[in-house]
């Protein structure tokens, strides 16, 4: 009788976690860490507890507001007590097919990187081992340990989805999904601008690096990006491509949080970057009228869609 | 033997039908039909012949490719390619035609997939990480929830088949250094032991399916096309004498004819034109180097009139296709034309008479693009005449891409269905 309940169970669960039009079916998770409504709901209640700051004023959805694509509208991420972080808080849309993690790409699983805001002084500046007895004393959860707070915590993100926009449904064959401008801005991201280079596929990137040359400054990079983790020269400057989903309603852009909005974004790709001795080489100048600058942004307002978290 | 589908001569109709795949109970086959749209769509039809129905038809995936059926009969595994370069491990079901995206990879898209025999499983072959060039063999389960890596190994893995009965799963690979046909035990979607050799030296053969019987049946791609330099009578037009110099297609002299370039394949790779790299020779000291440019496709090449570049039409490593120059010393590839419209096989191209400009032709125009500014123009220009639509080149001969070429004027041969060679004044 146990073993049919337990049958039932998955069965349910398979359905539970059907994803949004646009994105796969199969959402990647370790072996070590599979998929679990169990796990994703204590993720879940982890992902909004303050008590994991260092003076319990933030929780991960602080910056990650779900409000706001689970991002924030800062330049720059805010941590305990004012400090300021240096780069923008990365918006964790459908982050489960991702292949590395932060802008330099540092993390290499969401196992990893789910803990180290906790502890990084920047941001909630608490050891995970205070963490985890702070958590155990709250009585709100089954004995944490490390490796469970890890697994739940990136379980939880794994859930975060956003998909089912009027891309996706042009894509999916709905040829009226897309305004004729829309369509017209679909022809440039593919074509001329050449946006499509980087921001491909489901979710948008090629989660690789690219220097465009937004950390160059007064003849220096601010920010090594890539370079801080690989120390290749080629790497320096460079920094993950971003998905596209739902940016229009999360500005500012770029690691820095640089560019305010989407026009400064499309301008500065327009210009071919900033130049700097490691460019990407896919960086040109493209000669954009302001027609077809307006019809790219308003394709990337069509890549807002309908944003799901949890099992 | 009966004919399934039949839509007349290339020339009535320039659609067609590609790959198919006949469901278990051999009453129905799916396959891919190139439309009058101009993009694949997926078809059924009765094994008996008779109409076609469509099962799924979305421009944005232009390209649909059927390997397998579910053994209960009521789905179908179709790779997708969309317009945006990303292939997809899809099923389909064989009423409805419902598609559910399963698992998208980038353009280099498996060249085979199949169910397992209790429909649980999907093996399909993928490059072993981002970046790689040598495949490896995955396990995807049928309702998505889980995958994992069935064969890792440095060398090329591909081609897998399950086995009938299921606890194995066959493979083309060239570890050992030849092509064998290989085998590695599965249970529950995850390797069961080391990759066996079921048999070797087999050459440049494609794995294909396995009978009721048991037995494979595969492919096998026999003897390689061989450049060959002679001397031609020019009144009788009789080969007077030739000689080997090596092996591939597309040969090309250089202006001064003192070199001779062509492309050739590269590395373990069986079929495609991924494999392709390009073969320099000096034609006075015999000396050759192999050039291997940042490029998927290479499907043609052609000299500066400096000797110093050649125009590669094709598709670069990230899929976009159009009109590459590449260094002859160095290999170094630059973008001439880059275009996400363009075919994988690239856009049809030749310099200008200086080496300044190359001029090739997209959707049935021709342009002049200027390598320093890369502004471009429509280049206009009057019908020659019409080709006589019955001609038919020798077996294995391909049409020529540039059929005169004297300083002031190009002359393309435009159209499909019923060509027309164009001579363009490009003043």
């Amino acid at each position: 009788m146990r073993c049919f309940a337990l049958l039932l169970c998955t069965a349910a669960f398979a359905d539970e976690r059907k994803v949004p039009l646009g994105l796969d079916a199969y959402i990647p998770a370790p072996e070590s860490n599979p998929l679990s409504p169990e796990k994703a709901a204590l993720g879940r209640a982890l992902f909004f507890d303050t008590t994991l700051s260092r003076d319990r004023t933030f929780a991960c959805a602080t910056c990650h507001d779900p409000a706001r694509a689970f991002t924030d509208d800062k330049p720059v991420s805010k941590g305990v007590s004012g400090r300021t972080g240096t780069r923008r808080t990365p918006a964790i849309l459908n982050r489960a097919y991702g292949k590395s993690f932060f802008w330099d790409g540092s993390a290499t699983a969401l196992e990893e990187q789910v803990l180290k805001p906790i502890s990084n002084p920047l941001e909630m500046d608490l050891a995970v081992e205070d963490a985890l007895s702070r958590l155990n004393e709250t009585g709100r959860y089954p004995a944490l340990d490390q490796a469970t707070l890890a697994a739940s915590l990136a379980t939880y993100v794994r859930t975060i989805l956003s998909g089912d926009s009027p891309y996706d449904r042009y894509v999916a064959g709905d040829r009226s999904a897309l305004t004729t401008e829309q369509l017209a801005g679909l022809r440039l991201f593919r074509g001329k601008a050449g946006c499509g280079s980087c921001h491909v596929g489901p979710n948008l990137t090629d989660e690789r690096f690219h220097n465009t040359g937004t950390g160059w400054r007064d003849g220096r990079f601010t920010d090594q990006g890539r370079f801080a983790v690989t120390g290749l020269e080629e790497d320096r400057g460079a920094f993950k491509t971003p998905t596209l989903r739902d940016a229009a309603r999360h500005p500012p852009y770029m690691h820095d949080g640089s560019l305010a909005t989407i026009d400064d974004v499309i301008r500065h790709y327009d210009e071919g970057g900033k130049p700097n001795p490691f460019l990407d080489p896919e960086m040109r100048r493209l000669n954009l009228t302001s027609e077809e600058k307006s019809a790219l942004v308003e394709f990337l307002g069509a890549l807002n869609g309908t944003i799901r978290e949890g099992l | 033997m009966r004919r399934i589908t039949q839509k007349g001569s290339r020339y009535a109709s320039k659609e067609f039908a590609y790959f198919s795949t006949i469901s278990p109970d051999g009453a129905t086959i799916a396959y891919a039909w190139y439309n009058k749209d101009g993009f694949y769509e997926l078809r059924a039809s009765s094994s008996a012949g008779g109409s076609s129905r469509v099962l799924f038809s979305n421009e944005e995936a232009g390209f649909v490719q059927p390997t397998a059926w579910s053994p209960d009969g009521k789905q179908i595994l179709t790779l997708l390619f969309r317009k945006d370069n990303v292939s997809q491990i899809t099923v389909v079901n064989a009423e409805s035609g419902g598609i559910r995206v399963l698992k998208s990879l980038n353009w280099v898209y498996p060249k085979k997939m199949d169910f397992s025999p209790d429909g649980r499983w999907i093996v399909y072959d993928s490059f072993a990480r981002d970046g790689a060039s040598d495949r490896d063999l995955f396990v995807l389960s049928a309702d998505s929830s889980q995958e994992h890596r069935i064969v890792e190994s440095p060398a090329e893995d591909s081609f897998p088949i399950w086995s009938r009965e299921g606890s194995r799963i066959y493979f083309a690979s060239d570890r050992g250094g030849v092509m064998g046909l290989w085998a590695v035990a599965v249970a529950d979607g995850r390797p069961a032991g080391e990759p066996q050799l079921v048999r070797g030296g087999l050459g440049r053969f494609l794995p294909m399916g396995i009978t009721a019987a048991g037995e494979l049946y595969y492919c096998l791609r026999e003897g390689s096309p061989e450049i060959r330099v002679g001397f031609i009578d020019r009144d009788t037009r009789e080969v007077l004498g030739s000689g080997r110099v090596g092996e591939g297609v597309g040969p090309q002299w250089s202006s001064d004819g003192a070199h001779l370039a062509w492309l050739t394949r590269r590395g373990a790779e069986n079929f495609g034109e991924e494999s392709r790299a390009i073969v320099v020779r000096s034609m006075v000291d015999r000396s050759q180097q192999v050039l291997t440019p940042k490029m998927a496709v290479i499907s043609r090449i052609r000299w500066s009139p400096d000797g110093q570049w050649l125009l590669a039409s094709g598709s670069d490593d990230k899929a976009r296709g159009g009109l590459y120059r590449v260094d002859v010393r160095s290999g170094r590839t630059i973008p001439v034309v880059q275009d996400a419209e363009a075919p994988f096989r690239g856009y049809e191209g030749e310099w200008s008479d200086d080496g300044s400009a190359v001029v090739y032709q997209r959707g049935g125009k021709v342009y002049q693009r200027s390598l320093e500014s890369a502004e471009e123009r429509e280049v206009t220009g009057q019908v020659l005449r019409d080709c006589d639509p019955d001609v038919r080149l020798p077996d294995g001969a391909e049409p020529p891409a540039s059929l005169h070429r004297d300083g002031r004027t190009v002359a393309f041969t435009l159209g499909r269905t019923r060509p027309e060679i164009w001579v363009l004044d490009l003043e």
